[in-house]
């Protein structure tokens, strides 16, 4: 018994330390979320909150009408912002169907400035023009914006808030390819900056209440 | 009894005999929740999904589509792989033997290309499935409006 005492004595102790540091990061990563010096994040959210935002870098883009869109478009109201390609015959038309059905989820007055928007950024803008664009989102919703604008303005974009796409079979001068992306939705605030991200598989239901949870917390 | 014993089993037998190449000739392959996804006007490609299901012995290899309204028709899976989300055409989808095959939003779909005609909710359009065995099997499928509930398997 005695011979075994040390070892035994040794787990104890390292078992102590090992509860302890458990029981400290706890309270750290408690107290981190609870005090000012950021990393404070809303519960109980589906979407992945970047707590700091990150701000986003100037880029040039053209929205369905033919006016610049830049990252100064993004402030003074929350943005959705969804990357694809109208010849996409499935992910692009769920996505903006279930925005659709999101947007009627989540409050706000129509015509007002700050109402938050929906932004289908094309990233084949070899095929999608501005027009067409037009057409395509606002069969989906009236309210919704299509962009698009030069591939290395939308490289800026995409790079800086993690959306990757590529191209498939695209051979100069054929209009008969694929465009491979990303199916997350990303969520901007009225400061600019990326906030959030909202990932597939979509669902209006939670999409309103992540949005609107996240907005309550961070205010507009 | 107007028929007596000899008489009524050759007849019996032609019966059979009969009815045995309608029930080979018929596809034993069961098509349900057939539907066009209504698409923007401006759309050049639309996706058509239905669940397959083979109740035969044996599988079933589906190896083209075709539908008049249509360019083309090609069978597609939507994956995810390497973060984004890849679209692969399948030459050959197999209906396994007792088994069954959904083509819902976000998995299989049914690529149609080029619409020859503004398909609105309300209209069907007939897509014929080529099968390996050299049958055909026309599936008329209604064109209906997406919902945000579609996705149900993933």
């Amino acid at each position: 018994m005695s011979k075994l005492a040390p070892p035994i004595r040794t787990t104890l102790l390292l078992m102590i330390i090992a509860l302890a540091s458990l029981a400290g990061g706890y309270w750290l990563s408690q107290y981190l979320q609870t005090t000012g010096s950021g990393g404070r994040i809303p519960e109980g959210l589906e979407a992945t909150v970047l707590d700091p935002p990150r701000s986003l870098t100037p880029f040039t883009l053209q929205d369905h009408n033919g006016k610049p869109f830049t990252e100064q478009s993004l402030l003074g109201h929350w943005s959705f912002l969804f990357f694809g390609y109208t010849h996409c015959p499935d992910v692009c038309p769920i996505v903006l169907q279930v925005m659709q059905v999101a947007w009627q989820q989540i409050p706000h007055a129509k015509d007002d400035p700050a109402a938050p928007r929906l932004y289908f950024i094309s990233v084949d803008p070899d095929r999608d023009t501005p027009a067409l664009l037009k057409q395509y989102v606002q069969y989906f919703d009236p309210a919704f914006i299509g962009v698009t604008g030069q591939a290395d303005e939308i490289d800026k974009l995409t790079n800086r808030i993690g959306v990757l796409y590529g191209f498939e079979d695209k051979q100069p001068g054929s209009e008969d390819y694929q465009v491979n992306h990303s199916a997350q939705i990303i969520l901007i605030d009225p400061q600019g900056r990326m906030r959030a991200v909202i990932s597939p598989p979509h669902d209006p239901a939670t999409i309103a209440r992540n949005f609107t949870t996240i907005r309550d917390f961070y205010g507009d | 009894m107007l028929l007596s014993r000899p008489v009524l089993q050759p007849l019996v037998a032609l019966l059979a005999l009969c009815l045995l190449p309608v029930v080979q000739a018929a596809p034993p392959l069961q098509v349900s929740d057939a539907w066009v996804a209504e698409a923007p006007p401006v759309a050049t490609v639309q996706a058509g999904y239905l669940t397959l299901e083979n109740p035969g012995p044996q599988d079933i290899t589906i190896t083209g589509a075709s539908c008049p309204d249509f360019d083309s028709v090609e069978i597609h899976e939507m994956r995810m792989a390497n973060g984004m989300m890849e679209m692969n055409q399948i030459e050959k989808l197999v209906v396994p033997a007792g088994g069954q095959v959904q083509l819902a939003p976000g998995g299989f779909h049914l690529m149609l290309f080029k619409p020859q005609r503004v398909l609105k909710a309300g209209d069907t359009v007939t897509v014929t499935l080529q099968l390996e065995s050299g049958a055909s099997l026309p599936v008329p499928m209604p064109v209906k409006k997406r919902s945000a509930n579609d996705t149900h398997h993933h």
